[in-house]
């Protein structure tokens, strides 16, 4: 039942209804009023032509001396009579004539006294006196009386029970002195116009009933076919996308013709829904190709640290030497990259580089690199001529540009002697023993893959047992905190320099722990690789063999 | 952050970069330069309020110097002590005119 009064077709038929009721009240009091008034005139036309008709029969002059003779005399019968056949013609209730005592016209005398033979009423006696029926009689007696008016309608259709509607039409009989001396009413019966009156208000509402009949099943029917209908065809359209997320096979605009607002709003969902749809089915291939790219790159991210040696320490058996590396790359694949192996018994290469760029672009470039570098060393040549061999298989074939800094450093594991050549990467930093860290301004080359025919001079440097390398890519010095601060590498040295007797591995946590407490919640923006070396020389081998 | 100042006379092109110069930055630069050295013969870049230049934005250089070796002369002026020990450290200094 609420839902039934909460819906639009309750509501508008409520409405109309409601306005139609108030448009019939009008009309009906409108007509009632109209009724009213033109038959009551017509009556009370009726009713003063009879009195006046009576009133000649009436010789007011003589009015005394039919008081003294208490309507014995001829005269008077002869008026009665004629009084009475008036009554009778006419169709009026009665006609009478009253004397209404003069003090306060509380009380009526009866002079004549003629009824309708077809009412059931009787006649009052001449001289019955009673009370002035009301107020409004007695007003009225007195205007007639004073002479103020010479006719006075009084009109009983309202409220009360005790006789019928009737009206009373009243003219004063005045002698030939002008005075008046006595009053003549007519009554008349208004069931008539009662009885038609009832009868227009019964057909008005009759025909308000009907109407509104009408007009709830045919706005009924309207409004479920236009509107509610297909509200609810679309309610249930939009609750069975927003539950499936599938096309429908049934368009709205199929079930729904209407060319009105709501055809237009079937029209406009129908064009959501395959909006949404393209777009849900745009978002899922899209959401697969970037899963597919993520597997791809978490596949790349494994291969590259797979090309990278991972497992420390690399060489169990030698003791002359440590050493440790890592690389964080900033995105999934890095540019960055180190490397070491042994070209023979003798001799150890190190590599540290870092490829210009991030990314995908970066290793794949990193990669090459690596390769050529590590077949160049493998032959056996010298620092500088590897980076130049490998400078000049890069330039062959580098449209885009790419390069790489490169710090190649060849270790003779026997004497500690430490040759190596820069292709414009950062500074190593050296440690010589019971020594600080310091930066080792090496001579520098250009970088590899930017020019073809570049030649690199290259270096020794003699590693006492004891000596630290550092290694190590921009990625540390150029670490940024949230302000724009670079971590630098007079801090990198600082950090270095504060545990001086690590072993490399612990070096490498201690600049990694320096450079995340500095950048702190800034996103990590470069490579981050490191490698650190510590020579230990023949003795240590002697040390084990004893 | 990078803002490029162009100011394009004749054959002549200066371009003043202020801001950092690094991965993010440096595809901006590139295009600027893939684009608009068409018969330029003399290239200037005013470093003065430059702070930074990664790897990849000397790739971009290295681009624009390899193009102006064929086509005229490139000069790199103003450069803060930061830079010039970048240029120093990569090499780069061998390769470009740093007035």
């Amino acid at each position: 039942m609420a839902r039934l009064r909460e819906s639009i077709i309750f509501k508008s038929i409520a409405g109309i209804v409601l306005i139609l009721s108030i448009f019939c009240m009008i009309v009906s009091w409108i007509g009632f009023e109209g009724f009213t008034d033109s038959l009551l005139s017509l009556y009370s036309d009726g009713a003063f032509r009879t009195a006046q008709t009576a009133a000649r029969y009436v010789d007011a002059d003589r009015i005394n001396e039919f008081l003294e003779t208490k309507g014995s005399t001829e005269e008077y019968q002869t008026a009665w009579e004629n009084m009475d056949r008036l009554c009778n013609d006419t169709g009026v209730t009665f006609i009478y004539v009253i004397q209404p005592d003069l003090t306060d016209f509380g009380h009526i005398s009866f002079l004549f006294s003629t009824i309708n033979h077809e009412t059931d009423y009787s006649e009052y006696a001449f001289g019955y006196t009673k009370d002035t029926t009301n107020e409004d009689y007695r007003e009225k007696y007195k205007r007639l009386y004073n002479g103020l008016s010479d006719r006075e309608l009084v009109i009983r259709d309202k409220g009360y029970i005790e006789t019928q509607a009737h009206i009373t039409a009243m003219v004063p009989l005045k002698a030939s002195d002008g005075q008046t001396r006595a009053i003549l009413c007519v009554q008349r019966q208004m069931d008539a116009m009662t009885q038609a009156r009832r009868a227009y208000i019964h057909k008005v509402i009759l025909v308000l009933l009907l109407l509104a009949v009408v007009v709830i099943i045919g706005q009924g029917i309207y409004l479920y076919r236009m509107l509610l209908k297909p509200v609810k065809q679309i309610t249930e359209e939009t609750a069975r996308f927003a539950r499936e997320n599938v096309k429908t096979g049934k368009k709205l605009t199929k079930m729904i013709k209407n060319r009105d607002e709501v055809g237009q709003l079937a029209g406009s969902i129908d064009e959501m829904e395959e909006q949404i749809h393209h777009y849900v089915e745009n978002l899922t291939t899209i959401t697969a190709e970037k899963e597919r790219i993520s597997t791809e790159l978490s596949l790349a991210t494994h291969i590259q640290a797979d090309m990278l040696p991972h497992d420390f320490p690399p060489f169990p058996d030698r003791t002359e030497f440590e050493l440790f590396a890592s690389m964080d790359p900033a995105k999934e694949v890095g540019g960055d990259f180190y490397d070491f192996f042994l070209v023979d018994d003798d001799h150890l290469c190190m590599v540290m580089a870092d490829v210009s760029g991030k990314g995908v672009p970066a290793a794949l470039f990193m990669m090459a690199a690596k390769i050529i570098l590590f077949n160049n060393a493998l032959l056996g040549k010298s620092p500088a001529a590897i980076l130049a061999d490998t400078n000049a298989a890069i330039c062959s074939n580098n449209r885009e540009e790419m390069f790489v800094t490169v710090w190649l450093g060849i270790l003779e594991i026997s004497t500690g002697k430490l040759t190596a050549a820069n292709a414009g990467h950062e500074y190593p930093v050296i440690c010589k023993p019971d020594g600080s860290f310091e930066l080792f301004k090496d001579k520098h080359g250009f970088v590899i893959g930017g020019m073809d025919g570049v030649r690199y001079k290259e270096y020794e440097l003699q590693l006492e047992p004891g000596s630290k390398l550092f290694v190590y890519t921009d990625g540390v010095p150029e670490a940024t905190n949230a302000e724009n601060q670079l971590f630098g590498t007079q801090r990198m040295i600082d950090t270095l320099n504060q545990d001086r007797n690590a072993v490399p591995e612990q070096v490498l946590k201690n600049v990694r722990e320096a450079v995340d407490g500095f950048v702190k919640d800034a996103e990590q923006f470069d490579d981050l690789t490191m490698l650190c070396m510590e020579y230990r020389g023949e003795e240590a081998k002697d040390e084990k063999e004893l | 952050m990078l803002n490029i100042g162009k100011e394009k006379n004749g054959n002549e092109l200066k371009l003043a970069l202020e801001g950092r110069l690094d991965t993010t930055t440096a595809p901006q630069l590139e295009a600027e330069v893939k684009e608009g050295l068409d018969g330029i013969e003399s290239l200037v870049f005013d470093f003065e309020n430059l702070e930074y230049i990664s790897s990849a934005g000397l790739r971009v250089l290295l681009f624009a110097q390899k193009t102006m070796n064929k086509q005229g002369s490139m000069v790199v002026k103003n450069c803060s002590e930061e830079i010039r020990e970048i240029f120093e450290v990569t090499g780069f200094s061998d390769i470009l005119t740093i007035e």
